[in-house]
């Protein structure tokens, strides 16, 4: 779980183009939204895209990902629960 | 005083500005479902004029201009100084599986420029989904200036799979027909055609007698690039400079026509921005339902309808609406209405926060 | 009225000009030319990486108007008007769209990008203005869109401050020339020193 934390804040610094934020930066629970990361509806969009290209998870209602989406420990939980 | 009218349409449903207006009179619906046109090969509902990325937008502007000009007195057109002004979002856009120089807007803009010898200028605007309504607004201004006494206004786009998988990519399509404003909406259709409309300074320049173009306003939401503003500020200040520079109240529009394209975010942000104004009660419509969203085209197509309503004194349905469903409350047509129709606003808002309104006196 | 060009700023080549004195000469070295700029103009605004290069550019461009003319940072909200002009408009990030969807996978966050404007209201939000704005396609060394919407706006009383620009990001072709139109300079505004300004390169 903790390699997997790790690689999802790499990946999400990546796919969204948080330059300026380091993987350290990120704590497995902070709120990504709102007052957290700062991300928007589009990141929203992007981490699905995200999901299915390197997880092969498709996400098929984008209400869904307020769920999800909360903070990089839940996305890891749903891979963990839906990954083949 | 600026006038309008000569106006064209070309869609699914037909070539001309009066076949389009009656077959939307009697109900009938653009938007199809099309087999495997999704990025993926899903089946998606689209207004299309043939198969899908096959519209020639060059052969349709140029059509459709040739149309607008058939309508006007030929020998006061002869001695009009005249202007022609394209609106478009993506172009052929179809072209970029080729080369990247072939789906170029200035290329487009060459090849229209070329069939028209006879214009003393031409000007593109690519104003994503208010280009149309923006033309019109900088077309009025034009004349207004001095600097034409006609000016010809034509907009188009065709329907691809770039723009088709973008919309996917949002999550923005609708399962079925796009239903706009209503409670169960799911999203936009996407749709093809060209909307051309004559301004001119010279009433006697139009066979039939036009209508007048007031004048119009664009603002922008300064909030997101691509979610629409939780309080409608641009639009709300759009129509409210309009109005206030047109010298007309709200309680003076007869009748109002949407961009309601059907998305939940947009069709609630509209809501908002018409109650702030005051315009709830107003008879109003979008045409997405029947037509899906035409892009640059849409401004062009949707005003020409609004044309079309004031002189035939008959407000059209909204397709798709049933029920109501956004926080503010708006007066969505479920059917067509007659009504002496002596001023209307057009709307329209789009994707990098931008909108814009006209409005329309008989 | 008395219109006139009241600042003005080039970015292209690597190279900044504002007000045509060259600045951050430095910078003329790196690699990332507009990220490099962007951190020198000290702009803690992250949104920026996530941007395609013209709206970076046109940003840029907005910001340098600002550190010379500080009328643009006083004015109402509603006040200042873009015009802006463009060859190839949005076309790198077209081009990278389809790209994607050739591969059945399109991300929002370049599609977003496929449209023209979006610089504009890029630039909108960063500066909370709600103005008017239009985007034309031109030829490069034509001014008159930009000259005569920009004088229809100022005369019909629809914007007192016009941010006029011609913007490229295509290719090789990085480009940006913007100029302040307002009643506050000293340079008058002619068909002659808008050329001047904006088609230099």
């Amino acid at each position: 779980m903790e390699e997997l934390l790790e690689k999802l804040k790499g990946e999400i610094i990546e796919q969204l183009n948080l330059e300026d934020v380091k993987a350290e930066d990120i704590g497995n629970d902070d709120p990504l939204f709102g007052d957290g990361l700062g991300l928007d509806s589009i990141d929203a969009l992007e981490l699905i895209v995200l999901l299915d290209q390197n997880y092969g998870i498709a996400i098929a209602n984008p209400e869904e990902g307020r769920e999800i989406f909360q903070s990089v420990q839940s996305i890891a939980d749903y891979i963990e629960a839906n990954r083949n | 005083m600026v006038y309008a009218g000569a106006e064209h349409i070309i869609s699914p449903l037909g070539d001309s500005a009066e076949i389009n207006f009656q077959r939307l009179l009697e109900g009938e619906m653009a938007t199809q479902k099309h087999e495997g046109i999704g990025n993926k090969g899903e089946d998606l509902y689209a207004a299309v004029i043939g198969e899908v990325g096959a519209f020639d937008l060059v052969a349709g502007i140029e059509k459709s201009i040739k149309a607008s000009l058939a309508l006007l007195n030929q020998e006061v057109l002869a001695t009009s100084k005249k202007g022609l002004l394209l609106s478009t979002t993506k172009g052929e856009i179809e072209k970029l599986k080729e080369d990247a120089k072939g789906a170029s807007l200035l290329n487009f803009k060459q090849k229209i420029e070329e069939r028209f010898t006879d214009f003393d200028n031409c000007e593109l605007i690519s104003n994503a989904c208010i280009s149309g309504v923006l033309a019109l607004i900088r077309g009025h201004d034009l004349i207004v200036a001095g600097e034409y006494e006609t000016v010809v206004v034509s907009g188009a786009d065709m329907l691809s799979e770039f723009t088709l998988a973008g919309f996917q990519s949002f999550f923005a399509i609708a399962d079925d027909v796009c239903r706009p404003f209503d409670k169960n909406r799911t999203g936009i259709n996407l749709g093809e055609g060209v909307g051309t409309i004559v301004l001119s300074s010279n009433p006697n320049l139009f066979q039939q007698k036009p209508m007048k173009l007031l004048g119009g306003s664009a603002a922008n939401d300064a909030n997101h690039i691509s979610g629409p503003s939780r309080t409608g500020e641009g639009l709300y200040r759009s129509i409210h400079r309009t109005l206030k520079r047109a010298e007309v109240s709200a309680d003076e529009i007869d009748f109002l026509s949407a961009h309601g394209t059907g998305t939940n975010y947009n069709d609630e942000m509209e809501s908002i921005a018409f109650d702030r104004i005051g315009l709830n009660t107003v008879p109003m419509h979008s045409l997405k339902g029947a037509l899906g969203h035409t892009f640059g085209a849409a401004g062009l197509i949707e005003a020409a309808i609004c044309l079309q309503s004031m002189r035939n004194n008959v407000m059209l349905a909204s397709a798709g609406f049933l029920e109501e469903g956004t926080s503010c409350s708006i007066n969505v047509l479920q059917k067509n209405q007659n009504k002496e129709l002596k001023t209307v606003l057009k709307t329209a808002s789009g994707f990098g926060g931008c909108n814009a309104s006209i409005v329309f006196r008989k | 009225m008395n219109l006139t060009i009241s600042t003005y700023c080039t970015i292209y080549n690597k190279k900044v000009f504002l007000n045509g004195e060259q600045l951050h000469e430095d910078l003329a070295g790196e690699e990332d030319f507009l990220k490099a700029l962007y951190k020198k103009l000290e702009i803690d605004y992250s949104k920026f990486y996530k941007m395609d290069g013209i709206s970076r550019l046109g940003l840029l461009g907005v910001e340098l108007l600002k550190t010379a003319n500080h009328g643009l940072l006083n004015c109402e909200d509603d006040e200042v008007a873009m015009v802006f002009q463009s060859e190839n408009g949005c076309l790198e990030s077209d081009v990278n769209h389809q790209l994607e969807v050739n591969k059945k996978s399109p991300s929002p966050a370049v599609f977003v990008y496929t449209l023209s404007n979006i610089v504009i209201g890029e630039i909108s939000i960063r500066n909370k203005w709600y103005g008017e704005s239009i985007f034309f396609i031109d030829n490069f060394d034509s001014n008159k869109n930009l000259l005569s919407y920009s004088k229809s706006l100022l005369l019909s009383g629809k914007a007192k401050k016009i941010i006029a620009a011609k913007i490229e990001h295509f290719d090789e072709n990085v480009f940006l020339s913007c100029a302040l139109i307002d009643e506050e300079g000293s340079m008058p505004l002619t068909d002659e020193n808008l050329k001047k300004v904006l088609n230099t390169k």
